[in-house]
């Protein structure tokens, strides 16, 4: 493959987003990728996450910029960042 | 020197605080709105953060503004860009005008799906007018408990803020200029493009207002921007007032032209067009062409509001006030008009408190004392006198608007209280007029009225009074119940035909039957006074013989059960004869509150309502409420029919846990005292019984303990079409009649014009019953009534010639059903059934009835 069809290829692939590291803490912090079923940002400052199985998870144990848990249902939560959480790499609700 | 006034402002959410620099939109960061803060919610109930008046209330259900008796101003905004939201995902707890204390519910949210459609969830808590404030104090926390203190303010005292001498000054080389302005914005006047033109009203210097309709609004001030309710393409009139006004006209109607910020689709030429009024329609009074009351020469037919019966001469109250002026120029004399008029009224009420004492309506005038010294309507009247209103209208003004609030509430018992206002409107605006309150009634007279006040009820003279009849009015409103204390037979909402009344005709009237014979024949009194004492016999016997088996004449048992939803409804039942309960309502148990009851707070409870029918049957109904009757826990998203909704056992399917508890604590109950059943109400298809039973069967197992008897209500006419099949899975079924009417007839039954069609009794109903009974039978199950066909004696027969085993009635009742049943027999009850089923209508099967229960 020359390297014009490697460009080419690429180009056809979608683009990866680059997925911040504290979204990754997020994952394991609610039981890994077994048990996140969709995670998404949404609202300006919240990630938006659908679970499998609940899990319990204090404000206290978020990474930074997270501060706080909104407990929806007890397979949804949304974190809620001191911050615009768009740049973090994640999908988006809308 | 004035002494500063402190203020705190309670946070109205739990969650993340926002500094107002930080929120994502100009309009709030840039305090174009006001100086405040905002909080990203991880609660869902946005609560008064102090005490006041809900000034603002949106239609699109996302921001309310409340008024403090300082005059401070909060705007509380859920989210950005919601107002796009139309309201989906917001249910309001309060109304416009209505008074607030802190920490009374405001608005509820669906935060997620407000999060998801929403540009963000965090909620603005804004000051508004917060020139008003000298200093604020913010949190310094980052996240705050609702109820907190999330900033408090130090109020600016009356020299520091800009007075009307301003405007005066200003007004010397004022000129006025007005225009009409076609708005371009797709959500019409909220928050940003409000606050878009608040900043070029002010930078004008001019007094500006903005006018849609015959509402007009300071377009200093966001909330009252928003108060106006606007949308695209309304047509409003912008109006200037100060020096080179033209000027400023051109240049704030451009920025409304531009948008107030907003992007928008150009107007398009139909909308920028003036709009035509609608042509005037000529509203005709047509006679239908069905369900015309029947009327009988000689007698009119009302609303039964007070028992009994009396005799005498018409005499008819004119209840009208003379006409007052609107306004009038001394704003300071008419306020003291209106207080001698007001201590006047009061001062009446305290006598007439004095002279019921320990009666029913010295409680009503107690009630009428604290509305006339409630805070609100004072002010009201005094705002209105400000602005140039006479003392009469003023007060008539500041009554309307809380008449208005408590009619917004549809709820029928508070829209009865608006006539206690208006009572009290009556009785201040005599005193004002000097009307005479008294009355000087003729002795043995029957008083006819367009309505009657409780104040005139009260004071109605029963050494000559006899009764009264009415042209409005139900059984529910303050005179029937003072009517009914007074031993008055009255007779309300005789409707147009009570002008065939004239001045001493003699008048029979029937406070039980609700009807009025106009100068009836001796021969007519002495047949209703006799039909009378018969039927006053007939119950006393009854009631004598409540104990008895419900035996038919031929010996097969009917089960006449007790409606009940305590256990001292329970109680009663078992002193009125009844063999158990058919339907005990658990909803009392999950209302008022703000949390759903635990399994053991229900236990208690069913334990002691079985326990007060020892081994007698209570079949308990599983919680039964939908979205026409959310519970403040259990948020349901408003729906367009409700009743077509989610409710019954479906809220019980969409949200087992709700169903586990309380199938649960029945259990353990019946584990205890062995005499409940289960009934879901709502099942309309086969996989809803059988989830739900799975539930209760999985529940027993759990526990260690006997499952009960599950059936179902019959309420759904699907239900009833495939009872067969239900019937391989229940062990009994419940006739919800009440529901069953209205989803076959297609007619809900509080309609004004449908209530009178939605009889139980109509042969499509009966012809549900009927298959609901054959497919129970094929697997030997049985048929019972709950709803309200089983307390009308017309109906007895009929059901049980269908095939109905079980009669669950309002305790009242109960002796003369059972009394009824006794009566009956197997073959005469069959003949009527049939009968009825290929009858006309509910008229024609009333008839077949009536013959056999005499």
């Amino acid at each position: 493959m020359g390297l014009f069809d490697k460009f080419k290829k690429a180009a056809a692939e979608p683009a990866k987003a680059t997925v911040a590291p504290v979204i990754s803490e997020l994952q394991q912090l609610f039981g890994g990728e077994a048990n996140v079923v969709d995670m998404r940002s949404c609202a300006h400052s919240r990630v938006r996450i659908e679970l499998a199985s609940p899990v319990s998870v204090s404000d206290e144990q978020l990474p930074k910029p997270f501060v706080a848990v909104h407990q929806i249902d007890s397979n949804l939560v949304h974190l809620i960042a001191q911050q615009d959480v768009s740049t973090l790499g994640l999908p988006s609700v809308r | 020197m004035v002494a500063q006034q402190n203020l705190a402002l309670h946070a109205p959410l739990t969650g993340v605080y926002v500094a107002i620099a930080n929120i994502p939109d100009p309009v709030f960061a840039e305090k174009m709105v006001g100086d405040g803060c905002a909080i990203d919610p991880t609660s869902n109930l946005l609560v008064a953060p102090f005490d006041g008046t809900v000034t603002q209330l949106h239609d699109a259900k996302h921001a309310v503004a409340i008024t403090h008796a300082s005059g401070i101003e909060v705007l509380l905004h859920i989210g950005l860009d919601s107002v796009a939201l139309k309201g989906q995902g917001f249910k309001t707890k309060v109304a416009l005008n209505q008074q607030v204390k802190t920490g009374e519910p405001l608005i509820e949210f669906d935060a997620d799906y407000i999060a998801t459609h929403a540009q963000a969830l965090m909620t603005e808590i804004i000051i508004t007018n917060s020139d008003q404030v000298e200093r604020f104090e913010f949190t310094n926390k980052a996240l705050v408990q609702q109820g907190e203190t999330l900033f408090s303010m130090t109020l600016a005292s009356a020299a520091n803020t800009a007075d009307a001498s301003a405007v005066a000054e200003h007004a010397e080389s004022a000129s006025t200029e007005s225009a009409t302005v076609v708005l371009p914005n797709p959500q019409g006047l909220h928050a940003r493009p409000a606050a878009v033109l608040v900043e070029a009203v002010k930078k004008s210097g001019c007094q500006v207002t903005l006018t849609r309709g015959d509402n007009t609004a300071k377009a200093n001030s966001v909330v009252a921007l928003m108060g106006l309710g606007t949308k695209r393409a309304d047509h409003l009139v912008l109006t200037v007032t100060g020096s080179d006004a033209a000027k400023h006209l051109a240049d704030i109607k451009g920025v409304i032209d531009a948008g107030l910020g907003e992007s928008f689709a150009p107007l398009t030429e139909a909308e920028l067009a003036a709009p035509v009024a609608a042509p005037a329609v000529e509203v005709t009074q047509e006679t239908p062409l069905i369900g015309v009351k029947e009327k009988v020469a000689g007698q009119l037919a009302g609303v039964a509001a007070a028992p009994g019966l009396a005799i005498g001469e018409a005499f008819w109250l004119q209840t009208e006030l003379p006409e007052y002026p609107a306004t009038a120029a001394d704003s300071a004399a008419q306020a003291k008009r209106l207080k001698d008029a007001i201590t006047q009224s009061d001062r009446q009420l305290e006598q007439l408190i004095a002279d019921n004492a320990g009666k029913s309506q010295a409680e009503i005038f107690t009630a009428h004392r604290g509305m006339l010294a409630d805070d609100d309507l004072s002010q009201s009247a005094l705002a209105a006198l400000q602005s140039g209103a006479s003392a009469e209208a003023a007060f008539a003004k500041a009554i309307d608007a809380q008449v208005q609030i408590l009619t917004a509430t549809n709820d029928p018992l508070l829209a009865g209280r608006a006539a206690d206002l208006r009572d009290l409107e009556g009785r201040v605006l005599k005193n004002l007029l000097g009307v005479a309150i008294e009355v000087t009634y003729p002795a043995n007279c029957v008083v006819v009225a367009k309505d009657l006040t409780p104040s005139v009820t009260a004071s109605l003279d029963t050494d000559k009074v006899l009764g009264f009849v009415t042209e409005v009015g139900g059984a529910s409103s303050h005179s029937a119940i003072i009517a009914r204390a007074l031993g008055l037979p009255a007779i309300a909402g005789l409707g147009s035909d009570i002008a065939d009344i004239k001045a001493s005709d003699k008048l029979m009237i029937d406070g039980q039957a609700g009807t009025v014979r106009i100068n009836p024949s001796s021969e007519q009194v002495d047949a209703l006074l006799t039909a009378k004492k018969a039927r006053e016999a007939k119950l006393a016997q009854a009631e004598q013989a409540a104990s008895e088996p419900a035996n038919l004449k031929d010996g097969r048992h009917i089960e006449v059960m007790a409606n009940i939803a305590t256990a001292a409804d329970a109680a009663k039942g078992l002193t009125k004869g009844a063999d158990g309960s058919g339907l005990l309502r658990t909803e009392f148990l999950f209302q008022d509150r703000q949390t759903a009851p635990t399994e053991d707070e229900q236990f208690d409870s069913y334990r002691e309502i079985l326990a007060a029918m020892p081994g007698k049957p209570i079949i308990i109904r599983t919680l039964d409420v939908g979205g026409d009757k959310p519970l403040s826990y259990l948020p349901l998203p408003e729906e367009e029919n409700p009743f077509l909704g989610e409710r019954g056992i479906r809220i019980g399917l969409n949200r087992p846990s709700i169903l586990r508890t309380q199938v649960r604590a029945i259990l353990r109950a019946h584990a205890k005292c062995g005499n409940a059943k289960i009934m879901f109400p709502m099942i309309a298809r086969v996989e809803e019984l059988v989830a739900a039973k799975a539930v209760v069967l999985e529940e027993a197992q759990n526990l260690g303990v006997q499952a009960c008897d599950v059936g179902i209500m019959i309420e759904v006419p699907s239900a009833a079409m495939i009872a067969d099949q239900l019937a391989e899975h229940a062990e009994f079924f419940s006739v919800g009649s009440n529901d069953l009417t209205q989803y076959v007839l297609a007619m809900d039954r509080g309609h004004p014009k449908m209530a009178a069609f939605a009889d139980g009794l109509e042969p499509a109903v009966l012809r549900m019953i009927a298959q609901a009974v054959k497919g129970a039978q094929k697997h030997g199950r049985w048929v019972g009534v709950c709803g309200g066909i089983a307390s009308d004696p017309e109906a007895v027969p009929v059901l049980i010639g269908l095939g109905v085993t079980e009669l669950s009635c309002s305790v009242p009742v109960i002796p003369e059903i059972r009394a009824i049943v006794r009566q009956l027999d197997e073959a005469t009850c069959s003949q009527v059934a049939n009968a009825a089923l290929v009858a006309t209508d509910a008229k024609a099967v009333r008839a077949l009835a009536a013959k056999v229960i005499g």
